[in-house]
């Protein structure tokens, strides 16, 4: 640690346009105390309304996303609700705001996940809305511990997202989504 | 019945049933980490009361300024229930979307909502902003 880490990440966050980066375990208590000051973040940094809450919606869903499916489980004291690990970068560059965050998933889980996105990236509004219904209507997929809407509702409140899977260990790979709002 | 009242938190919405009048009001925003579990109880009072409901005109608003993407599910949910409560024509009900006028996204949720149910009204009623209170 005799390296000083300061200069490195300032420089790059700058260059990211890195409004905020948490990495660790969170909870949903995490979102709760980031939310003022996420919304007065972005507003100072582009005053519409509109915008300052698609941000705060996609961080919500992502935030969620890494707490249900994080395969990065951190112990929890009694009464502190579930933590999931993994990493989320919120940042304004080029005009546009942007939701990154990233977590373990295990292998075996990456087709049926990609699966999911490529159809959803495919969807135009009308689509996404059509199918946002329908999957509100029926039960949670396979593997769902939530209503499965997240990511179409990511999809529904952003102008595009991308996605990739980096192998991590031999059971596990590295997630990331970053939608640009 | 007795009343269902919750206090609103950060994540939660106010929830206030009153029995006498067939008012229900939700207010606030809706992101909690176990959804489903929330509005069980919710649900279940719900149910109870439209079991008995008979002849009555049931007022029922919603002040929601933000609600994620499980909460979507729920209130879909909650509409189907009482569009189907509406059904048989025995109680008239009466929905009230409230939104913040420049909040697009939250006019869109509730032309959806608005889309698919037959035998209530639903009314989209745009307010000033987010702070504006039900009088």
């Amino acid at each position: 640690m005799n390296e000083l880490l300061f200069p490195r990440y300032f420089k790059q966050a700058g260059e990211d346009g890195v409004i905020f980066c948490m990495h660790g375990p969170m909870s949903q208590e995490t979102i709760e105390m980031l939310e003022e000051a996420l919304k007065k973040r972005v507003t100072q940094e582009q005053s519409d309304s509109g915008q300052t809450r698609r941000v705060f919606a996609i961080f919500v869903e992502q935030v969620q996303n890494i707490i249900r499916y994080s395969e990065d489980r951190v112990f929890a004291p009694m009464g502190s609700g579930e933590l999931g690990a993994g990493m989320v970068i919120v940042g304004h560059k080029e005009g546009h705001f942007f939701v990154s965050c990233g977590n373990l998933i295990k292998t075996v889980d990456q087709p049926r996940l990609e699966q999911q996105l490529l159809t959803i990236q495919d969807m135009d509004r009308e689509q996404l809305r059509t199918y946002c219904k329908q999957r509100g209507r029926s039960e949670p997929m396979a593997g769902s511990r939530g209503a499965g809407l997240g990511l179409i509702e990511m999809a529904r409140q952003s102008s595009n997202f991308s996605f990739c899977f980096s192998p991590w260990d031999e059971s596990l790979t590295l997630f990331a989504i970053q939608v640009i709002i | 019945m007795k009343d269902f009242i919750l206090a609103a938190t950060q994540s939660s919405p106010e929830v206030e049933f009153l029995y006498a009048q067939n008012t229900l009001c939700f207010r606030g925003k809706s992101y909690v980490e176990n959804t489903a579990q929330f509005y069980e109880p919710v649900f279940a009072w719900l149910t109870e009361y439209l079991a008995q409901a008979n002849g009555q005109t049931i007022a029922v608003h919603l002040f929601i300024v933000y609600f994620n993407s499980s909460s979507f599910k729920v209130f879909m949910n909650l509409f189907d229930l009482l569009d189907e409560a509406a059904r048989d024509g025995r109680n008239r009900v009466i929905i009230s979307w409230h939104y913040d006028a420049d909040d697009d996204m939250s006019q869109e949720y509730g032309e959806e909502f608005k889309e698919d149910l037959r035998h209530v009204t639903f009314n989209l009623v745009p307010t000033a902003g987010p702070e504006t209170r039900a009088t």
